[in-house]
């Protein structure tokens, strides 16, 4: 670690590592990377790292969309020598409501519009698509064959090994203690191994994000709220796709190495920075997880942890420079939907930064929108 | 001295195998007495998988037992009739 770089970034994990990536294959070679602990020590390490095209309002359809692209070639595209262990088995949307089967319909128009090749299935189509599901009380399910997941640790890996190639310095176990601003700008990163000075900042934290920007006196509505999910043993292949359902706060994927790793989001969790694991959660998850998929009554669970999402008011993320420190970046608030959109966001990002242009407009994903009440509401998520 | 109750004797079946057992042993060491020591094979190399914990906590002992996978013989006692089989690789889930 230098004591001065033209960009700063914090955080370790899949946005940090993927933002840098892309800002030094834009010639911003000069960047460091904070991680508080180690790389994907915090969100995207606990993550489900599931990655989906099916959304309800179009720019995450876009973000999603051209960022599954990256995923099918993330090897190639960073240079990884290993296996980031994408598995695109689709994902299987399950309507248990007839409101929710309606907001499907809407939502397979717009992913059509945007040509995802996303589409509908009765009860004997989910059926053929998940043999053991039961169909009780569905309605009908949505299904698109190039959603899936990946290894979130490898991911974010392939974009650290890759920044690093082009000269990123990334200091893990360093932890950010403070900013120094001067006129208006901010001047340099106060950290537990010394300060660096800094022509730009970038705020990668995730669920910490708000508590970080408030140290610059940037106020961001982005909130922590924890997020149970749990792997069982393995045993042989027994599912393609990820069975989500919004009405009942599920999803259960199985790894290609055969465990089933599954997540529960309890409508009812408090804001807080508790990472801890629940047994609430583990007999809430497996009740509801069994009503729907009875054959995994017999896995045995092997581990059980807990994440933060970073939720923002309308479930978009947040790409804003603070109005208090010019130059300090945050892009957060991803709501449980980053890993999946991280490559596209870093790149629109990086764009803005290297002063290109970028089919999307950065704008609409600052803060503003909260003051205008122009939010950007995304339907569909757990 | 100790005094052993094993109880009467009882039959059960190993890959359809007729073994002798006592109702108060294990399945893994009804089949150890038997001289069965490969219970298993690896998921990956299908190399022989035998007892290893003995105390139901390293998954080396897995087998299929009445038709569910991923039984830990070390730690279920055997009954009269139970038809046990070696599991080749990982379990298959039965719906």
């Amino acid at each position: 670690m230098k004591n001065a770089y033209d960009i700063v970034i914090i955080g370790g994990g899949i946005m940090g590592c993927s933002v840098a990536f892309e800002l030094a294959k834009n010639g911003r070679t000069d960047v460091l990377i904070l991680e508080q602990e180690y790389l994907t020590s915090g969100a995207t390490g606990r993550c489900g790292a599931g990655i989906r095209q099916q959304w309800g309002s179009p720019l995450n359809a876009k973000l999603a969309v051209e960022s599954t692209h990256i995923f099918e070639n993330i090897e190639e595209y960073t240079g990884y020598s290993g296996s980031c262990g994408l598995n695109q088995g689709g994902y299987l949307l399950v309507a248990y409501t007839e409101k929710e089967w309606a907001q499907f319909q809407k939502n397979l128009e717009l992913q059509h519009s945007l040509g995802i090749g996303s589409f509908a299935v009765d009860l004997d189509g989910i059926k053929e698509i998940v043999p053991h599901i039961n169909t009780e009380g569905m309605y009908g399910a949505c299904f698109n064959a190039k959603d899936g997941h990946a290894d979130p640790f490898h991911c974010t890996y392939a974009y650290a090994k890759g920044a690093e190639r082009y000269g990123v310095d990334i200091a893990t176990y360093t932890k950010v203690t403070g900013f120094v601003t001067e006129g208006g700008r901010i001047k340099a990163v106060e950290t537990d191994k010394g300060t660096v000075q800094a022509n730009i900042v970038i705020n990668c934290t995730g669920g910490h994000a708000a508590q970080m920007a408030s140290l610059v006196h940037d106020d961001l509505p982005i909130k922590p709220e924890r997020h149970q999910i749990l792997i069982t043993e393995p045993v042989a292949h027994i599912m393609n796709p990820m069975v989500m359902s919004f009405h009942r706060h599920f999803y259960v994927q199985q790894t290609p190495h055969g465990s089933v790793i599954m997540g529960f989001g309890d409508p009812t969790e408090p804001v807080s920075f508790n990472i801890r694991a629940s047994w609430q959660y583990l007999e809430e998850n497996a009740y509801v997880v069994t009503k729907t998929l009875p054959a995994l009554r017999e896995l045995r669970v092997v581990r059980q942890w807990a994440g933060l999402y970073d939720m923002s008011p309308d479930r978009y993320p947040i790409i804003n420079q603070a109005k208090a420190a010019e130059g300090f970046w945050t892009i957060a608030g991803f709501s449980g939907h980053g890993f999946m959109i991280a490559p596209r966001v870093a790149i629109l990002v990086a764009n803005h930064l290297a002063g290109k242009e970028d089919s999307i407009d950065i704008n609409l994903l600052s803060t503003e929108r909260y003051a205008k009440g122009e939010l950007l509401v995304e339907p569909s998520v757990v | 001295m100790l005094d052993f109750e094993r109880g009467e004797k009882i039959f059960f079946s190993f890959n359809g195998q007729e073994i002798e057992a006592y109702p108060t042993e294990t399945i893994a060491a009804a089949l150890h007495a038997a001289g069965v020591s490969k219970l298993g094979e690896s998921p990956e190399l299908h190399r022989p998988r035998g007892l290893f914990c003995a105390i139901g906590n390293c998954s080396s002992c897995f087998m299929v037992v009445d038709g569910k996978p991923n039984m830990r013989v070390c730690v279920i006692n055997v009954k009269p009739g139970m038809c046990v089989e070696e599991q080749k690789g990982k379990g298959e889930l039965n719906y």
